[in-house]
């Protein structure tokens, strides 16, 4: 089989369409060292950047003009965590500067967005799920309230990865936000007080959640965790105004269950079928099969319909659970109103190697072969970016953004991966050198798009495993997994990359590669600057045209946070991002793990002995600003 | 190949049982013998203290009797081994780094105290911040037989070097960066 790795462009147009041509042909094909040498010389000699004719843009109902505000994680329903704010630009980038800090007073991983809404500022922290409201219209922004949602202590013992969460959201006079015990909580966004609170996870059969909520609609879209504990995986909707529970679907068992009916209509014919729920799994084995919800949703207004990916099938060893294992590592497209699934997708049909489908979900609108569609796009962890028509769940092209030696290839007819034997999973026997890990070519840190580069910037990892298939035992309320895994540095040692990919065009535009995995999300401004943070603090700016670094700044602890631009109350730009390494990535400082044994924290100790070294637990918000003129 | 009943069948962990029972008689001193006699006591060691803070002159109990016949035996770890796996306690702590867990080679110093008795009612009663508690699920012969085993996984890693580098690169091609970092 080959190895896939995109080749990296020069992020210009029109100068070279020749020789981008040509070379479009060796996409998802490993190049050669003298192409290398080539694309650096090309990258290097252009100079000039004139735009393509159409540049993918959000759907405006998707991604309404920036008021200043950051109301959720993902910006807005698009989920381009892109802000039109300029005033920090390239040129004066160089004298942000510390505004004010807050404490989150927990050192472990912080994966919230900090959500802006008027003068306030509204935070989650990790486990025990504190959130803050601060006041941005006094100086240093001082804690107008506080709220402590006291989850139970064990549900400790169920988060798989770091007690994490990411953050809250803002709907109509209140802050909505999950607990890692499994309730969601409703808190008046101006006194910090309880409006309703509404349980839906069982800890003691292993279920948490970490997810952000979404609301559409006035319905509060919220899904589980739990894959690695034999629960079974749903996205449930809560009345935003009481948190009465309107609709929940779960992601195996029979069509009723999944909320599957007459307006199903999935694109490829492995999907159409009856109750495959339950007839793609051995006997009995959908009621533990996972296809949890830990991840980011999307909504288009115009088509009515959200989209949500749905994690890895349980356990890991994949030899317990012959067949599809549907509905999970995929993609379901669903009314908000009903909750009833339109079409499906599934990234990694019976997978293999806890390829989780939840990532971030971006829709854009552009031309495929002259003809406008309406697509979403999916960095998957199987290292494969899938352009997917949002209304049918037809792909219309998957490339690899990292190295993958797992899947050779995405069939466009029957939209399934190509396997490669060679990395199947067996019990007794290590399988070595699998790309991309159980981590993924990426995980959860969500992208951000510019309409103005057409470049998704993509924040990922760089990580090979060994895994060995062992036998897993089903004992409600504690690990169902059943694979020894170790982690590894990817190809070139390098175990991150933040990468810009030119949606039109299907390569990478440039990447920036990192020593530690990025396990932050990113943020594009209208300045073309990126933000993200690295797992040893330091938080950067690049130029979003070339890469170029313009500015960082090292913060207290690892980043693995998600930044956000906003306006202050004084009309400057403000950006904001959490310091707190954790999450699977950070686990090994977050829990103070011994890395004496590789396969801790599922395999993540493996790669990351020299984290302890690098940085150390923190919890701390950092806001930036420029000076006032 | 499908799902696993909820818990080990009985005749496995009666044999187990037996084999340990038999092991401590024949293979032990007069001494552990006679400990290995003593009735049952619901609820293991009674007298274990989580703290070293003893006010007023107090001093920490005496250890039960027990540890003796476990702490060190190599049969018992062997079999706390195959435990630790079985009742998914590796699916938390892993192989001693930890994970949902914490780390149990030495890392992270003993939350709840690391004599045999400590870590058997650790894991009898389990522990508030997400330590389930084991009591009516585990018996306590194999509750003893696994605490020996966490207890020789810290003494084993005490002489292996910590790692502070990551491993070597898997094979394979890599990009060039295409701006300056
Ligand atoms: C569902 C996850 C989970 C499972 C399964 C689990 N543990 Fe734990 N364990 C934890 C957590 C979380 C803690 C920390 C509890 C605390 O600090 O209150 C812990 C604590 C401990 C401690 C105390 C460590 C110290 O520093 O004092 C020991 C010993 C231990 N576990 C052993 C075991 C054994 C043996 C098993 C299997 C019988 C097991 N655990 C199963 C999650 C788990």
């Amino acid at each position: 089989m080959t190895p896939t790795f995109p080749p990296v462009f020069a992020p210009s147009t029109g100068a070279i369409p020749r020789l981008r041509r040509a070379l479009s042909r060796a996409r998802g094909v490993l190049i050669g060292s003298a192409a290398t040498l080539l694309l650096t010389a090309v990258s290097v000699a252009q100079t000039t950047t004139s735009g393509p004719p159409t540049l993918p843009v959000p759907p405006a109902a998707a991604a309404p003009p920036d008021d200043g505000q950051w109301m959720m994680p993902a910006k807005n329903y698009a989920a381009t965590r892109y802000s039109e704010l300029d005033q920090i630009n390239g040129s004066n980038v160089k004298d942000l500067r510390v505004e004010f800090t807050f404490s989150m007073g927990v050192n472990r991983g912080q994966e919230a967005a900090p959500i802006i809404v008027k003068n306030t500022m509204y935070v989650v922290d990790a486990y025990p799920n504190y959130v803050f409201a601060l006041d941005l219209s006094q100086s240093g922004a001082p804690l107008k309230w506080q709220y402590a949602p006291e989850p139970e202590a064990a549900s400790q013992g169920v988060a798989c990865c770091d007690v994490v969460n990411r953050g809250g959201v803002f709907f109509d006079g209140k802050f909505i936000f999950n607990t890692l015990d499994g309730n969601t909580i409703a808190l008046d966004a101006e006194t910090g007080k309880p409006v309703w609170r509404t349980k839906l996870a069982d800890i003691s059969v292993g279920e948490s959640i970490t997810m952000a909520p979404l609301v559409v609609k006035g319905k509060v879209l919220v899904g589980d965790s739990g894959g690695e504990f034999g629960v079974r995986g749903w996205l449930a909707a809560l009345d935003a105004g009481t948190g009465k529970l309107a609709w929940k679907a779960f992601h195996t068992g029979p069509d009723k269950d999944v909320l599957i009916g007459s307006d199903f209509k999935p694109f490829y014919p492995s999907d159409q079928g009856q109750d495959l729920g339950v007839k793609s799994w051995p006997p009995d084995a959908w009621k533990i099969g996972g296809g949890t919800m830990w991840g980011w949703i999307a909504y288009d207004p115009d088509l009515n319909l959200i989209y949500n990916g749905t994690a890895n099938p349980g356990p890991w060893n994949q030899e317990q659970r012959p067949g599809d294992n549907k509905w999970t590592a995929g993609i379901f497209a669903r009314d908000p109103d009903t909750g009833g699934a339109k079409w499906f997708y599934q990234f990694n049909p019976h997978d293999e190697h806890d390829y989780d489908g939840i990532n971030e979900i971006v829709l854009l609108d552009l031309p495929v072969n002259g003809q406008m569609r309406k697509v979403l796009l999916h960095p998957d962890r199987n290292g494969y970016l899938y352009m997917i028509d949002r209304v049918t769940g037809e792909v219309i092209a998957a490339d690899a953004y990292g190295y993958v030696n797992s899947i050779t290839g995405i069939d466009l007819k029957t939209g399934r991966p190509t396997i490669n034997p060679d990395k199947a999973t067996k019990l007794g026997a290590v399988v070595r050198d699998i790309c991309p890990t159980a981590s993924g070519a990426k995980d959860w840190e969500p992208s951000a798009f510019s309409p103005r580069t057409g470049f998704l910037y993509i924040p990922h990892e760089n990580l090979c495993m060994d895994w060995e298939n062992v036998e897993a035992n089903y004992i409600a309320g504690t690990p169902y997994v059943g694979a020894n895994v170790v982690m590894k540095p990817g190809p070139g040692g390098n175990r991150g990359f933040l990468t810009a990919w030119d949606v039109a065009n299907h390569r990478p535009a440039w990447r920036i590669k990192e020593d530690l995995p990025v396990w932050s999300g990113a943020l594009v401004t209208a300045a073309d600057l990126v933000f993200y943070g690295t797992m040893d603090g330091w938080f950067k700016a690049l130029d979003a045209r070339t890469g170029e670094l313009k500015w960082q700044f090292r913060t207290g602890s690892g980043i693995v946070g998600q930044p956000v631009a906003y306006r202050g109350p004084d009309g400057r730009e403000y950006v904001a991002i959490l310091s707190g390494v954790g999450g699977w990535a950070g686990a090994i400082v977050a829990g103070n793990l011994d890395p004496r044994d590789p396969t801790g924290a599922l395999g993540f100790v493996g790669a990351m002995p020299d984290l302890k070294r690098k940085t150390t637990a923190g919890g701390m918000l950092y806001v930036f600003a420029l000076p006032p003129s | 190949m499908s799902s696993r009943s909820p818990r080990p069948d009985h005749a496995q962990r009666a044999a187990a049982l037996v084999v340990v029972l038999s092991l401590a008689v024949a293979g032990c001193n007069q001494q552990n013998s006679d400990i290995a006699n003593l009735p049952a006591s619901e609820g293991g060691p009674q007298n274990v203290a989580v703290t070293g803070l003893f006010p007023a002159g107090g001093v920490p109990p005496p250890e039960d009797p027990r540890d003796k016949l476990y702490d060190g035996d190599a049969h018992a770890i062997n079999e706390g081994q195959r435990l630790f796996e079985r009742y998914n306690c590796v699916g938390c702590h892993f192989h001693g780094a930890g994970g949902i867990g914490p780390a149990l080679l030495g890392a992270d110093p003993w939350r709840y105290g690391g004599r045999i008795d400590q870590i058997f009612q650790t894991i009898y009663r389990g522990r508030p911040n997400g330590m389930p508690a084991w009591a009516g699920t585990i018996p306590e012969a194999e509750i003893w037989e696994i605490a020996a085993y966490v207890r020789s996984l810290d003494k084993a890693a005490s002489d292996k070097p910590i790692p502070t580098e990551p491993p070597p690169p898997a094979a394979g091609p890599s990009p060039p960066s295409a701006a300056a970092n």
